[in-house]
């Protein structure tokens, strides 16, 4: 449905996107996850053709994304990362302005307009202006400008930012229904949890560049960490940690503040083992986590650095 | 594209700083004006002053004549009595005079200090002064109409400043150009709408101008309803301060009403094309856009004559292509020109250039906007 190719961007020396391959498939919840300044942003603004790029392609549908192609557009909502209403309008009017870019028959917009508040639910703030809204009712009044006229393309750059939980999961819950109501959606955000929680396929950015696309079991069975064995308030001396070291199926293991990290290889009874070689050992320890590997294990493992540095 | 007219309306009638600056503030500088001025123009307490010739010449001899229809009038505004520049000065230390006319070869006015007297009589110099320089234009460009108006002004002297008809054969008022700078302002404010548009129009400035890009309605059908209604803001609030001029201050800004409202459309064309052309630069924040509009349209008033009325003959004689381009400057100008003194080349110059300028201002704009792509956002 979207296919962009060999796309490369540059800010003078600066290469923002460096030959960026992406295709994201009807019906797909798609995440573009990477830290900031890795070229989400930047991608997202050369799929709408609102920057210029220096090589590539992008289609849409089969056809090339141009500034004038009006009618590809109307199959496009956008939810901005900065929140772009209009201050003077209030909620719905808001709504209908940006839906009336798109719909011009005024009963069908009408619909629409009510539709999208009720999706949102910001029935009770409908003559609100935006300065009277939380950071959170603000959020997915961009989001109703966004997906009013019911686009079968919906981008959400960073959508849930500088927003309270709650109506972080609300937005994510919408989401998650507009592409259970037929929409492609494009989600790009530095949040791993929301991009595992929603996307059906995930492309991790990094300088600019996909550093690795997939599930997210696709992109986790490609790195070697299968679990993540965290222990805290344990005192460790080296030759202890070189008996962790060679226990079956642990390949590293990072101690340092009273705190013990072992990351095993995917296997059965990886906990038992490492707790049992510290019976062994006679050395007691606080508490103790376990976890699945992450994306931000994923992205640990491909470029040596956290997602959030 | 009515829909998107309608919202540009809300947007723009909704923007309280905008409305303040725009309209609310021209209607309070003409009553503040109206009150400073208004009152003296009807009503005005006789002055006494001392005239002292020096000179023989024809400007020495055309303000005593002046200052002596003045004294004639019914309104009596002044008593004038000549003596020499001793006598007047004693005169004016002991406050028995309120200013001393010095007609020498270049015209003066000696006040001893400021007060509501001292200003009428700086205003009645002025007023002299400004009618000597349009006097010596005459000359300049069309020198066989000098002597008939030479005549013409003599004939008509005192009621330049008090009663009876001008040139034009309307009831002028001696603050009157300070009105019509406050409508060439009023006309040029509009390029604080002009600014938001151009701003909400690309891509690369705002939030909302992206939304708007990547959305299915062209650039241009946008930029006409919002330069549309802009315009027709701009337009009404000046077309409301010219009535409230006239009819409700009862101010002499003339009757040729269809000229008038011409002046006041292409005036406020011009008005929002200066601020698409600044809001159409990326390369500067909004912050210095604004002050660069309102340098700009307080400049160029002030320069038409809000604040010192003699300016614009000033600059006539030492620069006159800066009242030739100055968009405030031409629109008192087209004003004068239909009702002071009635020429209609000068009212179509002025007119044509404003509109030149406004396309000018407009097909740059749009042509640095229009670009499809940005290089960074």
């Amino acid at each position: 449905m979207i296919r962009i190719e060999n796309l490369v961007k540059r800010y003078g020396e600066l290469v923002a996107l460096d030959h960026l391959n992406l295709e994201i498939q009807k019906g797909e919840i798609f995440g573009l996850l990477g830290p900031n300044g890795c070229g989400k942003t930047t991608a997202i603004n050369c799929l709408l053709a609102l920057l210029r790029y220096d090589k590539g392609d992008i289609t849409i549908q089969g056809q090339e994304m141009r500034p004038d192609n009006y009618a590809l557009k109307a199959k496009i909502g956008i939810v901005p990362q900065e929140v772009a209403v209009f201050q003077e309008l209030t909620v719905v009017e808001n709504i209908d302005y940006f839906c009336g870019l798109y719909v011009k028959d005024k009963d069908l917009r009408r619909q629409y307009v009510e539709e999208a508040i009720a999706f949102v639910e910001l029935e009770s703030h409908r003559k609100m202006r935006p300065k009277q809204l939380s950071g959170g009712l603000l959020r997915r009044l961009n989001i109703a400008c966004g997906v009013v006229h019911k686009p079968e393309i919906i981008i959400l750059d960073e959508p849930t930012v500088a927003v309270d939980p709650q109506s972080r999961n609300k937005i994510l819950e919408n989401i998650c229904r507009l592409n259970e109501e037929g929409a492609t959606i494009i989600y790009t955000s530095h949040y791993m949890e929301e991009v595992e929680q929603i996307c059906t396929r995930i492309a991790i950015l990094d300088h600019g560049r996909c550093i690795a696309q997939g599930t997210k079991e696709e992109l986790k069975n490609m790195i070697k960490t299968g679990e993540t064995i965290t222990i805290e308030g344990v005192g460790l001396e080296e030759q202890q940690l070189g008996r962790l070291r060679e226990l079956p199926h642990v390949f590293a293991v990072d101690y340092g503040e009273n705190q013990l990290v072992v990351r095993c290889s995917s296997a059965k009874h990886n906990l038992i083992r490492v707790l049992g070689s510290l019976q062994e050992q006679d050395i007691s320890f606080g508490k103790v986590y376990s976890e699945l590997p992450t994306l931000n294990d994923v992205f640990l493992e491909i470029t040596g650095k956290e997602l959030r540095d | 594209m009515l829909h998107l007219m309608k919202y540009r309306g809300r947007i723009t009638l909704r923007e309280k700083t905008t409305v303040f600056w725009s309209f609310i503030f021209a209607f309070i500088l003409t009553t503040l004006m109206y009150m400073a001025f208004g009152g003296i123009s009807t009503t005005p307490d006789t002055m006494e002053t001392a005239l002292v010739m020096e000179d023989q010449g024809a400007e020495a001899m055309a303000l005593k004549s002046v200052l002596t229809m003045l004294e004639d009038s019914e309104e009596k505004l002044i008593t004038v009595e000549e003596m020499t520049r001793g006598e007047a000065e004693k005169k004016l230390e002991k406050e028995k005079i309120s200013g001393i006319f010095i007609a020498g070869e270049k015209p003066e006015l000696l006040v001893a200090e400021n007060g509501l007297e001292q200003s009428v009589l700086q205003v009645i110099m002025e007023q002299f002064q400004s009618r000597m320089n349009f006097l010596s234009d005459v000359g300049r460009e069309k020198p066989e109409n000098q002597a008939a108006a030479m005549v013409s002004m003599m004939k008509n002297a005192s009621a330049v400043y008090v009663e009876e008809g001008a040139l034009g054969g309307e009831k002028p008022d001696p603050f009157i150009q300070y009105f019509f700078a406050v409508i060439a302002m009023t006309c040029l404010f509009g390029c604080y709408l002009g600014m938001d548009i151009a701003t909400q129009l690309q891509g690369n400035v705002g939030a909302v101008g992206a939304r708007r890009m990547v959305s299915s309605t062209s650039k241009m059908k946008m930029f006409l309803c919002d330069v549309g209604i802009a315009f027709a803001v701009d337009f009404v609030v000046s077309v409301l301060l010219m009535c409230y001029m006239r009819f409700v201050l009862k101010l002499e800004i003339g009757n040729d009403w269809p000229r008038m409202i011409l002046i006041a459309f292409v005036g406020c064309l011009m008005g929002v094309a200066i601020g698409v052309w600044v809001g159409s630069m990326t390369r500067i924040g909004e912050g210095v856009k604004t002050g660069i509009l309102t340098l700009t349209g307080l400049f160029s008033s002030f320069l038409s004559g809000l604040m010192i009325s003699d300016i614009k003959g000033v600059l006539e004689q030492s620069c006159p292509i800066i009242n030739r381009i100055n968009p405030a400057s031409l629109i008192t100008d087209a004003l004068y020109s239909i009702t002071m003194f009635p020429d209609d080349a000068r009212f179509i110059r002025d007119i044509v250039t404003l509109v030149a300028l406004a396309l000018a201002f407009f097909g740059t704009a749009f042509y640095k906007m229009r670009r499809v792509r940005y290089d960074s956002i």
